[in-house]
């Protein structure tokens, strides 16, 4: 398992003068894994991605990509990612279409540039339309440069993305092609993909693991799997004595609070609460399930902190 | 370095500022050498028809200016042109396109720089050759000749090329180093404006003979072309004689100028380009 880290970082660190934007960061994205980076504005997440793609120099610490820790291969490392950090890099006095064949040509994807290479390029962000259209960049919408930023990330088959913020500026429609895209890029090539997002539904829709960070601190690092057994569920039920049932849940260690409904916290087996109320001859007269979210987990480990 | 310039290129071909540029230079140079030719030619042979000897609009000096005055506008174009094409670029933090291909920061540093040669040497050719090729075609092809038969010219052009593709050097190593549009404008035409004055303070402070700064200078470098004896100059020499300035006009043979100018030029270029190279290496990109 150690030998399938695409990227590791140990204690990295970033000073802009005397404030810390990264402070001892050390985290690991496995090959394969979706990892989403969760932070308010200004917690360091854009910091960490830059630093990594080369673009910023840390102020200590190591990373590696793809187990390659020496900073003078970092050039050739890069060849095999691709990132996008807060907007797309884009030349806006040129068509999208003239972007991508730019790209392909920096990459030495001569070749690609005269096969359909560019169209299924561009069919593939739902941007095919445009390849015949002489429009300059500079006039899309926001949204039309997020998916002609992505899909300017996919040239050349990366195996790993960085991808900051990639859903900015999308309708929901688009958010959710965009998910479909890296999900498939996941499954079907492998991607190891590291993205920021501030949606947390919708990255809890596609993180296969999570990272919490904040004031250039991360937090936790958890996987998809133990997040959902941190986070469990909250239970609301009214029953026919509830002092009674208070006493009774409380007494076998579950978190109740009793406000003329009993609310029941971070619940695994929902099924186990309803055996003991029913064990206790105690009638239900309401019951409701409510899933924990990852927004309410951020919001737990932040201390109630929004702003997210 | 080689996928880098094809991208440049690319990008390049769309850019209308370059032709437009390019459009420019050879129209100045096809209608200055259409002039100056049709000018010099009727008045030589007015002077032949009355019975004078009438040199001045034939003299080098008078053709070798037809020249360099035009072509001043060669540099002036570069500049703006490399100021837009890379300007855009850091305002668009496109360079982090390049360093996610694959490219080091040094290759990508230098090939803004030799792409900044490809495109002064491209604006130099759009000039050169319809000057040429329309003065050839003139009456008695006495443009071409004049030039190229010049003793003097032929160094003054070396010189006018060296100094020509310094200026780029430092505007990309500004660029570079500060990856910012506004600052970059104002630093470079501070360091011209800087460098101004002190090529008119030493020049006017030093006793004869130590020009280096003056020879960015459009207006020097024509003197000093069109000079039958390009080595001699004459600056002011002030000295303090019993506690008083004095100034007096000194001439004298200086430091043969394309050496001075190969130093200096050379020093510049080297002097930018290493410390712009040293701190796009080190610092934080957008």
């Amino acid at each position: 398992m150690e030998n399938d880290y695409i990227i590791t970082t140990d204690n990295l660190t970033k000073a802009y003068n005397k404030s810390l934007a990264l402070d001892r960061v050390s985290i690991g994205i496995h090959k394969g894994e979706i990892l989403g980076l969760v932070g308010k504005n200004g917690a360091g997440k854009t910091t960490l991605i830059r630093i990594l793609s080369g673009i910023v120099k840390p102020t200590s610490g190591t990373f590696s990509l793809f187990g390659d820790k020496d900073p003078k291969h970092l050039p050739s490392l890069l060849k095999n990612a691709s990132c996008m950090i807060e907007h797309p890099a884009l030349y806006d006095e040129l068509s999208g279409k003239d972007n991508l064949i730019a790209t392909c040509l920096i990459k030495g994807m001569d070749k690609e540039v005269k096969s359909g290479y560019i169209q299924d390029r561009l069919n593939f962000v739902g941007l095919g339309a445009l390849y015949n259209s002489t429009k300059k960049v500079k006039d899309y919408s926001l949204g039309m440069k997020q998916r002609l930023g992505i899909a300017m990330a996919t040239i050349g088959d990366p195996k790993l993305m960085m991808l900051d913020e990639p859903t900015n500026g999308l309708d929901p429609q688009g958010i959710k092609e965009i998910r479909d895209l890296l999900v498939n890029l996941n499954k079907e090539k492998g991607v190891t993909i590291l993205i920021s997002s501030h949606i947390l539904p919708e990255l809890s829709k596609f993180a296969t693991s999570y990272a919490f960070i904040d004031k250039g601190h991360i937090l936790k690092s958890i996987s998809e799997f133990e997040l959902e057994k941190e986070v469990g569920k909250d239970l609301m039920i009214q029953t026919n004595d509830n002092a009674k049932a208070f006493s009774l849940l409380s007494s076998k260690g579950y978190s109740v609070t009793n406000d003329g409904v009993i609310y029941i916290k971070k619940v695994d087996d929902s099924a186990a609460v309803l055996n003991i109320l029913n064990t206790n001859q105690l009638t239900i007269n309401f019951f409701k399930e409510k899933d924990n979210t990852l927004e309410d987990y951020y919001m737990n480990l932040l201390g109630g902190n929004k702003n997210v | 370095m080689f996928k880098l310039f094809k991208s440049y290129w690319f990008r390049l071909k769309r850019f209308p500022f370059f032709w437009v540029a390019i459009g420019l230079v050879a129209l100045v140079a096809i209608a200055s050498v259409s002039i100056v030719t049709t000018v010099s030619y009727y008045a030589y042979t007015y002077a032949q028809s009355i019975g004078e000897v009438y040199n001045a609009s034939l003299s080098l000096t008078y053709l070798s200016y037809q020249f360099l005055i035009p072509s001043s506008l060669v540099p002036i174009l570069v500049l703006l042109i490399i100021a837009i094409f890379f300007l855009r670029d850091v305002q668009h933090g496109v360079y982090r396109n390049q360093l996610l291909s694959g490219f080091s920061r040094t290759q990508v540093y230098l090939g803004t720089i030799l792409f900044s040669y490809f495109i002064f040497l491209t604006i130099f050719a759009a000039f050169l050759i319809p000057f040429y090729v329309v003065g050839a075609c003139m009456p008695r092809n006495l443009l071409p000749v004049s030039i190229l038969d010049g003793k003097t010219s032929s160094l003054s052009y070396l010189v006018i090329l060296i100094t020509d593709l310094t200026l780029p050097v430092i505007l990309d190593s500004i660029i570079m180093m500060t990856q910012n549009r506004g600052a970059s404008i104002g630093i470079f035409f501070g360091i011209y404006f800087l460098v101004s004055m002190f090529g008119l303070i030493t020049t006017f402070s030093s006793v004869y003979g130590y020009y280096q700064l003056a020879e960015f200078f459009t207006n020097y470098q024509i003197s000093k072309a069109s000079s039958i004896v390009p080595n001699f100059d004459t600056a002011i020499k002030i000295e303090l004689v019993d506690g008083v300035y004095q100034s007096s006009s000194v001439t004298g043979r200086t430091i043969p100028l394309i050496l001075k100018t190969v130093f200096t030029k050379v020093f510049y270029m080297a002097a930018f380009g290493v410390v712009g190279g040293v701190v796009y290496n080190r610092r934080s990109l957008r």
